[in-house]
């Protein structure tokens, strides 16, 4: 048994809490009406991206995911601030209001997004790898996607292409358990989905993803193999507390099964862990989450304050040169 | 090959035209264009002419009759052949579809004998302006040639409400181009679409035609050569050419387009506006004497009316109450005196106007007559050119009238009746002389203009008149 | 001037380019061992080697999408899709990521790739293999689409393509491939976003692009013998789409016909069609003809194929309607 590392420990809490209380400040101000549109919590499953993310070498790896990608974000080193922004539609968010809750992008922090069609983002994030080798960079790419993607033919394509290309990609399937309001097991032939990778000769593997250390040593055995040019499917078993989406009414699942998996919080299960190894300090707990809880406050401080973008930037970030636009018409000016 | 010489739709909503007077007799030869007949619309009198050369076998629909759209009006051909047979062979294609024009298989050739019958003024009915055209029915049809699309007739697809048949963008801004009114030009695009052949064709054929079949000008006491007429017979007007001269004597005549917008609008004016009249005799001798001088070695003379309404716009300058509109809950003074002169017509009138006449010297305002007033008489002015007049002055000196009162031409609120000068006994000073004299009448709608205003204005323009020196002050 | 073919044409751009831009790679179907389906590639897996010449599986979404990956992350691929067809199913690539991702990014990524293929009827295959989807692609904001109708514009434009920092759909044709023509021995660019006037006149504008630009052309030269003065305007690219060439052109002629031999709904030509009468309604002197494909599935039996697509006799006679001429 090795011997714990009390501060990555302490580390991943706050990690966790820091999404934790981002994902709560997010459903409120949704609530308040400050967020619209479709906005994907990530509550539940914090250990997932906290883990494998937090593996990785941000200096060199590349990180893509789906539309619930706030919690990849931040842990991929985003700032909360521009990430809260984006969700309001201000023009300080990192996509200056064009993309919303779930088009986050930081190339400077190797975070690629934030894709809004079920599993498009595979084939990318593989595209992704394919320069990686080609440059030589030594970098891996890591693409996050749900168990509803995991049946899309862009994830087969994608991955027999990793496979014969030698990419160093890891495919990582965050299994809620829930594509939507679809239970994962009415729509999957397999009942483990790592077992799909044998079907591209690659190395797949289930991790619990409600256990950050574990998904942690999965990402650091994954990514080893990747950057050997071996590509792996990891299936990380988790849960999402919140609905699909804001506007999910939860009516195919029970309060009872959104209770028993709390009692895995991620959170709870890595905090047993810290006082398993005699390790646990209430004042830095306390701290921790005050942080946190300040983190949240000031994103939406800083959001609310953030001007709204101009009309005339609707004619940007569409083109790399010189606009164009057919049809002959200004929308923000009204000429023709 | 003898071919009908159909009675043709010569406007958009023509049923059927009268036969006023044939102009070839039978058994006479004809070439392409020569006029066959005159035939009243119910827009205009136009002359018909022969779409071929060849003689005229039959003339089936004598003079006086009315004959509807598709009916066969005489036969043209070679001399010998069965007229008879031709015509049996159209009663019976007509029988089977009576009333429609049959559609020519080739495009229609547009004629060019042009007949000048402009609004009035801007009114929700603008007149349609008849047009010349002529269809052949060829004796012995073709089949005909599936989707051929230029072979519609206006009845077919009616004018737009405007008055105006449909035509291309391209046609419309080359008629701009032209100053032809599109009225004027019947289409050969499909569904009669006027298109830019069509103007080209009509305004080269305009240019050629216009002064050859334009009545002369003796209706309109426009011209720098109007001077004191007191010889009576010279005074009245010779008879007019066509329906006028031929057919008015126990006879209903239907509405022109022209005559029904003449009696909306001034029919409108008399019953809406009340009118009061404001008379005064002005001495004209000083006047004359200055027009004159300045005709003196000129070749063309200025016109008196040039005078008149230089002079006019210096009194509305003064009296701007005078030069306004009537707009329900407001009054408008206008910012300049744009003075519309009135120009009979045949079958009615027209009120070219010149803009801005206290800016203009008395030469440019000639001018601008003597480029409007023609184009008046031929049908070619184009609204912005007769409409939104702030005055108008009418002028029926030179029919001999010793003064009348006009109806207030709308938007303004008032017009000047100027009647013939003539030499009148007048007292100056302790004696009685003979001094040349105009009466004018002031025709003002009281909602605008009250008595008072009315009579100062007349009294200023007299005295401006009569002392045109003043007008300089 | 060397004369050579439109698939000569096309391979000199991807060679040089290639020989340029280390960051240059070609990926597609065949395009590497079997030197092409329509031999477009013959040579360059010899000269570059397999790292830059790649057979990929027959997976047009997964191919696609990975080469807009590799474009976000620095790379400047070319995909070959063998033929625009098969890209209805890279789709999903093309729309919602390549063209999306500047614009969900906020400008921060840039997406420098080519797609290229056979776009538009051949002969004898039918109604999966023989469509015109120009639309598909013109519609999408994001995208820039050019569609080269000769070898010359085929080798300058996919160069420019190439170079372009956004996502340009180049629509080639199987039946242009051989086609020869006269291409500048200098390293030439065509800009995108410029049309060509194919053939200059003065009665009639007829606008064209791909291989509807040699019907135009002929149809001009059989129009010449009745006296009628036809100017061709081939587009060469459809997005950006040069009005300004189409408006002096319509300006001048006062009447216009469009050719697209795509299906008439919701095309290039109807698009262009309503632009010129928006933009030159006071110079058209007859309604916008507009000659595009039969609005029915491409079929077999070549008779029947031909009567489907516009032809310069079909042209001819859309210009006698716009001049009010009898056939």
């Amino acid at each position: 048994m090795k011997k714990p590392d009390i501060e990555l420990y302490w580390n991943l809490r706050n990690e966790m809490t820091r999404i934790r209380r981002f994902e709560e400040k997010t459903g409120q101000m949704y609530g308040l009406r400050k967020i619209g549109g479709f906005c994907h919590l990530y509550n539940g499953q914090e250990a997932v991206a906290v883990g494998f993310i937090g593996a990785m070498d941000h200096e060199k790896d590349k990180v893509l995911t789906g539309y619930r990608d706030h919690g990849h974000a931040l842990a991929a080193g985003m700032d909360p601030d521009g990430i809260m922004a984006e969700l309001f539609g201000k023009v300080t968010g990192v996509s200056r209001g064009k993309g919303g809750s779930m088009h986050l992008f930081d190339q400077d922090k190797g975070f690629l997004g934030g894709n809004g069609i079920v599993g498009a983002q595979i084939p990318v994030a593989v595209g992704v790898a394919f320069a990686q080798k080609y440059k030589k960079t030594r970098g891996a790419t890591a693409v996050f996607f749900g168990d509803g993607a995991i049946h899309q033919g862009a994830f087969h394509e994608a991955l027999n292409l990793a496979k014969i290309w030698k990419l160093p990609a890891v495919l990582i399937c965050e299994n809620n358990q829930w594509g939507m309001g679809t239970s994962w097991k009415r729509v999957s032939a397999v009942d483990d989905f790592s077992l799909m990778a044998s079907a591209y000769g690659v190395r797949g593997e289930q991790v619990d993803g409600m256990d950050v250390l574990a998904v942690r040593d999965a990402a650091l055995r994954a990514l080893d193999d990747a950057r050997n040019g071996n590509p792996v499917l990891i299936e990380a078993r988790t849960y999402r507390y919140k609905g699909h989406s804001m506007s999910d009414p939860q009516k195919y699942r029970t309060r009872d099964e959104v209770d028993e998996y709390r009692k895995q919080d991620p959170i709870y299960l890595l905090e047993e862990k810290i006082k398993a190894a005699n390790a646990w300090d209430e004042k830095l707990a306390l701290a921790q989450d005050e942080a946190a809880d300040a983190m949240a406050e000031q994103a939406v401080a800083f959001a609310e304050s953030s001007p709204e973008p101009a009309l005339h930037t609707i004619y940007e970030d569409i083109y790399a040169g010189v606009p164009f636009f057919m049809g002959g018409h200004d929308a923000a000016t009204g000429r023709a | 090959m003898a071919i009908s010489i159909l009675m043709t739709a010569l406007s958009p909503t023509m049923q059927d035209g009268v036969i006023a007077e044939w102009l070839v007799a039978e058994g006479q030869t004809v070439k392409a264009g020569d006029a066959l007949c005159e035939i009243e619309t119910d827009k205009a009198t136009m002359p018909y002419e022969s779409p071929r050369a060849g003689t005229i076998l039959k003339i089936i629909a004598p003079a006086g009759h009315k004959a509807a759209v598709g009916e066969t009006i005489a036969v043209l051909g070679k001399p010998g052949e069965d007229w008879q047979a031709i015509v049996d062979k159209a009663q019976a294609a007509s029988t089977a579809a009576p009333a429609v024009p049959q559609p020519p298989a080739a495009p229609l050739p547009t004629l060019s004998t042009q007949s000048a019958f402009p609004a009035l003024g801007p009114s929700a009915h603008p007149p349609a302006i008849p047009v010349q055209v002529f269809s052949i029915q060829n004796a012995d049809p073709a089949p005909a040639i599936p989707g051929t699309q230029t072979s519609q007739t206006y009845t077919d697809h009616p004018a737009l409400p405007s008055g105006q048949p449909p035509s291309s963008p391209l046609a419309r801004a080359t008629a701009r181009e032209h100053r032809l009114d599109l009225r004027g030009v019947r289409g050969s695009g499909p569904h009669g679409r006027v298109v830019q052949r069509d103007v080209l064709a009509a305004a080269s054929n305009a240019q050629a035609a216009v002064p050859a079949t334009m009545p002369a000008t003796h209706m309109i006491p426009t011209q720098g050569s109007m001077a004191p007429r007191n010889d009576a017979a010279a005074a009245i007007s010779r008879p007019a050419r066509g329906a006028l001269r031929s057919g008015l004597r126990d006879k209903r005549v239907p509405l022109s387009k022209m005559r029904s917008i003449i009696a909306e609008r001034l029919g409108a004016s008399w019953t809406q506006a009340p009118h009061f009249f404001v008379r005064a005799a002005v001495d004209m001798e000083r006047l004359l004497e200055l027009r004159a001088a300045v005709n003196e070695d000129r070749e063309r003379p200025v016109s008196l009316n040039a005078f008149v309404m230089r002079i006019t716009a210096a009194a509305l300058e003064r009296h701007p109450g005078i030069n306004a509109s009537w707009e329900g809950d407001a009054i408008r003074y206008r910012p300049a005196a744009d003075i519309g002169l009135a120009v009979a017509l045949d079958g009615g009138l027209i009120t070219p106007v010149v803009r801005a006449c206290e800016r203009k010297g008395v030469e440019q305002i000639d001018a601008e007559l003597a480029d409007l007033v023609p184009r008046a008489r031929a049908g070619t002015l184009f609204p912005a050119e007769y409409s939104e007049a702030s005055f108008t002055i009418s002028n029926l000196g030179s029919s001999g009238v010793e003064e009348f009162t006009a109806i207030i031409n709308p938007p303004g609120s008032a017009i000047l009746a100027l009647g013939a000068v003539s030499k009148e006994a007048v007292v100056r000073g302790d004696a009685i002389v003979a001094r040349r004299t105009m009466r004018i009448t002031l025709s003002s709608d009281h909602r605008v203009i009250d008595g008072a205003a009315a009579a100062a204005f007349v009294g200023e323009l007299k005295a401006l008149l009569e002392e045109p020196a003043r007008a300089l002050l | 001037m060397a004369t050579m073919t439109y698939r000569e044409a096309l391979n000199r751009a991807m060679d040089e380019e290639m020989a340029r831009d280390e960051s240059v790679v070609l990926m597609g179907e065949e395009v590497a061992e079997y030197d092409g389906a329509y031999k477009v590639s013959r040579g360059l897996l010899a000269k570059y080697g397999d790292g830059r010449v790649l057979d990929t599986p027959i997976t047009e979404l997964g191919f696609t999408g990975l080469g807009v990956g590799a474009a976000i992350a620095g790379m400047r691929p070319i995909v070959e899709w063998m033929t625009h067809n098969f890209a209805l199913l890279a789709l999903d690539q093309v729309v919602n990521e390549a063209a999306k991702l500047r614009h969900m990014s906020g400008g921060r990524l840039s997406v420098p790739i080519v797609f290229r293929g056979p776009n538009g009827p051949a002969e004898y295959l039918s109604s999966q293999h023989s469509q015109a989807l120009a639309s598909y692609w013109v519609h999408v904001p994001g995208l820039r689409v050019v569609s080269p109708s000769n070898p010359a514009d085929a080798y300058g434009l996919l160069k420019s393509a190439i170079r372009d920092n956004d996502p340009v759909v180049v629509l080639e044709s199987e039946l242009l491939y051989g086609d020869k023509g006269e291409v500048p021995d200098e390293e030439t660019l065509v800009p995108i976003g410029k049309a060509a006037i194919a053939r200059a006149g003065t009665d009639v504008t007829i606008v064209a692009f791909g291989r509807p630009v040699k019907y135009a052309l002929e149809a001009a030269a059989i129009l010449e013998q009745r006296g009628i003065s036809a100017e061709v305007v081939d587009l060469r690219s459809l997005r950006p789409l040069d009005e300004d060439t189409i408006m002096a052109s319509v300006g001048k002629t006062g009447r216009a016909v469009v050719v697209d031999e795509s299906w008439p709904a919701a095309s290039v030509g109807a698009y262009v069609a309503h632009r010129i009468a928006s933009e030159r309604f006071d110079s058209l002197d007859a309604p916008v003809e507009f000659v595009s494909s039969e609005d029915v599935p491409m079929p077999y039996n070549h008779a029947l194929e031909l009567a489907v697509q516009p032809s310069a006799s079909k042209i001819v006679a859309a210009v006698l309607r716009a001049l009010y001429l009898e056939a």
